[in-house]
């Protein structure tokens, strides 16, 4: 064997190892007995990212599982005003805008239902923050300018007792309907601004009261928030270009920005609050994750069994090759935390699909190769390197396909076009290296038996 | 205007799947296409979008006769089963195209071998290919803690009726390429 080859197999080897220790659970490892004492663990690994500023820990103890299979946390919302008289109208509304912004903000497998007459409730799956979710639902998109009510009261020392009590404030005419959202700008020192895109009447009114503020500050509420989201100081230069929208300074990550365009562009019909959050038990079961193991486990022993039947020894060159590609698509998924679901599910099904097919279509032009006389060389040859487009076309299509929809994709089928990518992915990793080099190492063996 | 608008944003999903499956497929096969099957290869590629399309009204009319007796695959699980449709139908596809593609030469000759031998061979290969999931199904179905059963089912139907339509009308289209130049 060459040196190459040796090589090849030291990395499926290392691969294979690897990608055990990280779909496996933690697994404690106790002996205590007169020969020998252990109190260890092996799998759950929790691997510390060098390059993250804030120490992230890369957990790989169990599985992110999906709504269904873990306990979904189910939050209550319902109108502030229950006196309405179009309720379910406001409510149809309500479904209607909530179901927009999760799937633009690509929470994932969320459910949204209505619960009674002035009540709607959205269940996410367990790793999913509920504050986000509830500042989404709730944000009514409303935003209020808001001037110093005393002006002789300002100073600067002034400026966190101002932040903090609304009572020092007033309100404009200035609102939502001047502002058409907030964009994060680089200034010409290099520095991030937060925009304030104005429509042209709002911006004319933004001057005609920043005009009258200069030295004071304004405040812009959003969703009516207690604190104001800006609260910036009026300089003496604002005047100096009102053709432009003005920019301050920003302390907001981009996707709080984000949250509130969503909310501003996506308006409630009615003001409403989060009543309550409830767990919600696994509906597929507690046992799923187990019983789904074992059963895939069987699928490939089945396929194991059929492969050895029809190929002899190769045969098993090709389970190996399964059972690896399985374990490294397990592996994948926990490491981007692809959410075990019935998107994963399908995936997996996908993948195995594809790659037993793959492998029966190889062997079998192999095994006719053999009855024609043609060498094993020559064989493999033809089939994995000179007619490889054969398989790598199909594949190469479905993983371009399912890469461009991820990004344009929202909700459920978002999840399984990504879960299909890493699919192909390792549908891709199996024809171009661990298949053909567990093959072409093993060949050995069989060559002499079928001739 | 509103029941349209209604009818895309409740179908999008869909219609991104179904579009972009078409349009991939489209590009893709333009882009592998060789010189000599170039006169060829829009004709084959026309039959092709037409097999997806019987594809997709075929599965959307089992699936409105199950929901007549309220058999659902589930409200989310709907459309990745209908993503999984395209997907097979595409990797199929691609695999005969290839196969045509590949070989030698255009003549007369060739396409009515095509016809006789290669529509065995398609017959076969798609046989093979839908057996397989078939069989990696049925113990994820019997030995699984049943959650997943009707939607096991469900994918069942995606896999028979791509079985259907392609050993039905993959071989029709090959007929008709083989009758194209004679």
């Amino acid at each position: 064997m060459s040196g190459k080859q040796t090589f090849k197999l030291v990395l499926i080897a290392i691969i294979f190892s690897l990608s055990v220790l990280i779909v496996l659970p933690e697994i404690p490892l106790v002996v205590d007995s007169d020969y020998l004492v252990l109190n260890s663990s092996i799998g759950g690994m929790q691997i510390k990212i060098p390059w993250s500023k804030e120490g992230k820990m890369l957990d790989l103890k169990e599985f992110k599982k999906g709504s269904g299979i873990g306990e979904s946390k189910k939050i209550s919302f319902e109108l502030k005003n229950k006196d309405l008289e179009n309720k379910q109208e406001v409510i149809s509304g309500l479904l209607s805008v909530t179901q927009k912004r999760l799937n633009l903000s690509r929470i994932s497998d969320f459910k949204i239902n209505q619960e009674g007459d002035d009540k709607i409730s959205v269940t996410v799956p367990p790793f999913e923050d509920v504050n986000r979710i509830n500042n989404l639902v709730t944000g009514n998109g409303k935003i209020i300018f808001r001037t110093v009510r005393n002006p002789e009261d300002w100073n600067q020392e002034q400026f966190q007792n101002f932040y903090l009590e609304s009572d020092r404030w007033q309100d404009t005419d200035l609102n939502e309907k001047d502002v058409q959202g907030f964009v994060n700008v680089m200034d010409p020192t290099g520095a991030y601004k937060m925009q304030i895109v104005f429509t042209e009447g709002g911006r004319q009114k933004f001057y005609d009261l920043a005009g009258k503020n200069i030295g004071l500050p304004i405040a812009v509420y959003v969703s009516n928030f207690d604190y104001p989201f800006l609260m910036p100081l009026i300089g003496e230069n604002i005047l100096d270009n009102t053709n432009l929208d003005p920019a301050v300074n920003n302390t907001y990550p981009q996707y709080i920005i984000d949250e509130y365009n969503l909310q501003l562009n996506n308006p409630l019909p009615e003001d409403i609050s989060a009543v309550e959050t409830v767990q919600v038990p696994p509906v597929m079961g507690s046992d799923f994750i187990e019983k789904y193991a074992k059963a895939f486990f069987i699928s490939i022993l089945f396929i194991s069994v059929y492969f050895i039947l029809k190929f002899n020894l190769r045969g098993l060159v090709f389970s190996y090759s399964l059972l690896l590609s399985a374990l490294i698509y397990l592996a994948i998924s926990k490491l981007f935390s692809i959410p075990v679901g019935t998107q994963m599910f399908l995936s997996l099904i996908l993948v195995m699909g594809i790659i037993t097919y793959i492998g029966n279509n190889v062997h079998a032009k192999i095994k006719n190769g053999f009855v024609s006389e043609i060498p094993f060389e020559i064989s493999f040859t033809q089939i994995l390197v000179k007619d490889k487009n054969a398989i790598s076309y199909p594949a190469m299509l479905i993983l371009s396909l399912s890469l461009i929809l991820y990004f344009i994709s929202s909700g459920f089928a978002r999840t399984f076009y990504f879960s299909t990518f890493a699919a192909i992915l390792v549908v891709v990793i199996f024809y171009s290296f661990l298949f053909p080099t567990l093959l072409w190492s093993f060949k050995g063996g069989e060559k002499g038996r079928e001739k | 205007m509103n029941l349209f608008s209604g009818f895309i944003s409740q179908y999008l999903a869909y219609l991104l799947a179904t579009a972009m499956s078409s349009i991939g497929l489209v590009f893709f096969l333009s882009v592998i296409k060789k010189n000599n099957f170039r006169k060829d290869s829009n004709k084959i590629i026309t039959y092709f979008l037409v097999i997806q399309l019987v594809t997709v009204i075929f599965y959307l009319i089992i699936k409105g006769i199950l929901g007549v007796f309220k058999i659902f695959p589930g409200e989310d699980t709907d459309i990745i089963l209908f993503i999984f449709l395209n997907f097979l139908c595409i990797y199929i596809e691609v695999s005969v195209f290839y196969k045509l593609n590949d070989l030698p030469g255009s003549s007369n000759k060739n396409k009515t071998d095509v016809s006789t031998d290669y529509g065995k061979e398609i017959f076969s290969s798609i046989r093979d290919f839908c057996l397989f999931f078939v069989l990696i199904l049925v113990p994820l179905y019997v030995f699984g803690n049943g959650s997943m059963n009707n939607f096991i089912l469900f994918i069942l139907l995606d896999i028979l009726i791509v079985f259907l339509t392609h050993t039905v009308l993959l071989p029709i289209v090959l007929k008709k390429y083989s009758k194209s130049s004679k």
